[in-house]
């Protein structure tokens, strides 16, 4: 090599015009590259010549990345040593001398110069064109900012993207097309490294739409059971705090209702002596004189159930909308009151909503149902069930002296019955008759109804209790029925 | 959708996840308070009363 190659600190990249090959042996000046067109031997490799292999570029990431480096400094170092002389006066100086070789100057795909290393085989054989793998633009290049001259790659982006085997131009019209190439630095650099950004985000997020859908429709259905198994708790817990602070609220102001005052003195049927031993509180319902006075909506009883509990209290409310049964325990409005003759029937919330009536069907018969009212204790029990009809005996335990297997119009009344939404007889003051006409009714019942099955309303259960005693509210006295827990 | 919603956050990871927070109170009680309570009479399983 000349002495031009040992001044530069590179690896042997020599711009075409400084190559001593291609000095004339008449000594023309150093740049005269024009020169190679002219000696273009007949078997030196053309552009895209089929005989000239392709130099297979690896694509696994690592293997990709060593070449790229290589390349790179290749380019780099060509581009170094290209910048020493003064390219842009080439194609002034060298285009008209020979117009029918030279390249097309716009289309800066068909290169005629070797970047690499032009070294003693371009000494020996006078070949200008040399392959170059560039791999810029199927291999990965995690840092594209490394390029520090990116118009080197112009040539490959107008090209074949296939087509990874690239002749770097030389002689003048390939210079030309060099620095011709060299404005659209940014594009050329950036677009292969946005599309590589656009592929890894279509990977990373989704934006294939089938996968989209599909990760769609499964949010959507994680979010649906969400809100359901919420609306789980909220039927189940979230109801019952409410409802029972409803329920705490109401009987503060039963309490409030139930205070004597001045008017109750004397007031008929209203005791006013102090009465502790339940044989004198005793009364005789035909004979009470009290009569009540309910407002729908708000608290007028207390409603007793021993066997769910001592602790087992709840305000009955007047009415049965869903407000009034939000509360606790509703008073059918038709219905009779307690202690009347004909039928005090009460609806209650089996879950949600404070569950009042939970525990209805572990109630037995004979079981107690205590009423509290402004002035007076009612005490119920539950009628036979339909199977201990046959065999009822009202000796048989002492809470059942009083219980008796129903006749006549009472035929088919039973202490629990699981009916359809839609029957509302079980409510009348005869249940089961055709008529909710009280004038008839000769026996004073309790009903109580609930949803059935539990956790739904499908069906309802009806619980009928007949009234066996009734007791004078007076102060410091309990009914003895309370305790039977 | 709750990448979405994750990648609009604001903040670092512990003030999201204050937000999310803040977010899933804020509609579960949106869903008890109004939701749920519209809903409940629409539903079989709240009614005990015969007659209805």
């Amino acid at each position: 090599m000349s002495s031009d190659d040992t001044q530069r600190p590179n690896n042997g990249w020599v711009p075409p015009e400084a190559r001593p090959d291609r000095v004339p042996p008449g000594g023309r000046p150093e740049r005269a590259p024009e020169a190679d067109h002219d000696r273009l031997p007949p078997y030196a490799p053309r552009p895209r010549d089929p005989q000239v292999p392709a130099v297979p570029v690896p694509f696994a990431d690592s293997e990709g990345e060593a070449v790229h480096e290589s390349a790179e400094e290749n380019l780099e170092q060509a581009v170094r040593a290209e910048s020493v002389p003064d390219i842009t006066e080439i194609p002034r100086v060298l285009s008209p001398v020979d117009p029918v070789n030279q390249v097309d100057p716009v289309a800066p795909v068909e290169p005629v110069a070797p970047v690499e290393p032009v070294t003693e085989a371009g000494a020996e054989a006078p070949t200008v064109l040399v392959p170059v793998v560039l791999p810029v633009q199927d291999t990965p290049i995690p840092s594209g900012e490394s390029f520090d001259e990116p118009t080197l790659l112009s040539g490959t982006a107008a090209s074949d993207e296939d087509d990874r085997t690239q002749w770097i131009p030389t002689g003048p019209a390939a210079e030309a097309a060099w620095s011709a190439a060299q404005t659209p630095e940014d594009e050329l650099v950036t677009a292969p490294r946005s599309r590589r950004r656009k592929d890894a985000r279509s990977v990373g997020r989704g934006k294939d739409p089938i996968r989209t859908a599909a990760r769609g429709v499964g949010q959507t259905l994680i979010t649906l059971g969400m809100i359901v198994l919420l609306f789980v708790v909220y039927e189940v817990y979230i109801t019952d705090i409410f409802g029972a602070q409803k329920q705490a609220e109401a009987k503060t102001q039963l309490e409030e209702i139930w205070l004597p005052s001045p008017d109750d003195v004397g007031a008929p049927g209203v005791e006013t002596a102090i009465v502790t031993a339940p044989a004198q509180a005793e009364v005789d319902p035909e004979k009470r004189k009290p009569t009540y006075d309910v407002t729908l909506g708000d608290a007028f009883a207390l409603i007793f159930i021993p066997a769910f509990g001592a602790d087992y209290s709840r305000a009955i409310i007047e009415g049965t909308n869903p407000d009034d049964l939000y509360v606790g325990p509703g008073h059918y409005p038709d219905s009779q009151l307690p202690g009347e003759k004909g039928n005090f029937a009460v609806a209650g919330h089996r879950v949600s909503k404070g569950s009042p009536f939970n525990e209805l069907g572990s109630l037995n018969s004979c079981d107690a149902i205590v009423i509290e009212t402004k002035y007076d204790w009612f005490v119920y029990r539950v009628l036979p069930m339909q199977e201990e009809v046959a065999t009822w005996n009202p000796r048989s335990n002492p809470k059942c002296a009083d219980v008796k297997v129903q006749k006549d119009a009472y035929q088919g009344v039973f202490g629990r019955e699981i009916t359809t939404p839609s029957d509302i007889a079980q409510v009348y003051a005869i249940p089961h008759s055709l008529t909710s006409d009280v004038s008839q009714a000769t026996q004073r019942l309790i009903t109580l109804t609930t949803c059935h099955p539990q956790f739904s309303d499908a069906e309802r259960m009806i619980v009928h209790g007949v009234l066996v005693k009734s007791y004078a509210k007076s102060e410091g006295f309990l009914p003895p029925e309370l305790g039977e827990v | 959708m709750y990448s979405w919603i994750w990648r609009h956050l604001p903040g670092p990871t512990a003030v999201r996840l204050l937000q999310v927070l803040i977010l899933f109170l804020g509609i579960t009680a949106l869903l008890f308070f109004v939701v749920f309570p519209w809903a409940e009479p629409h539903l079989p399983f709240d009614k005990v009363e015969v007659g209805s």
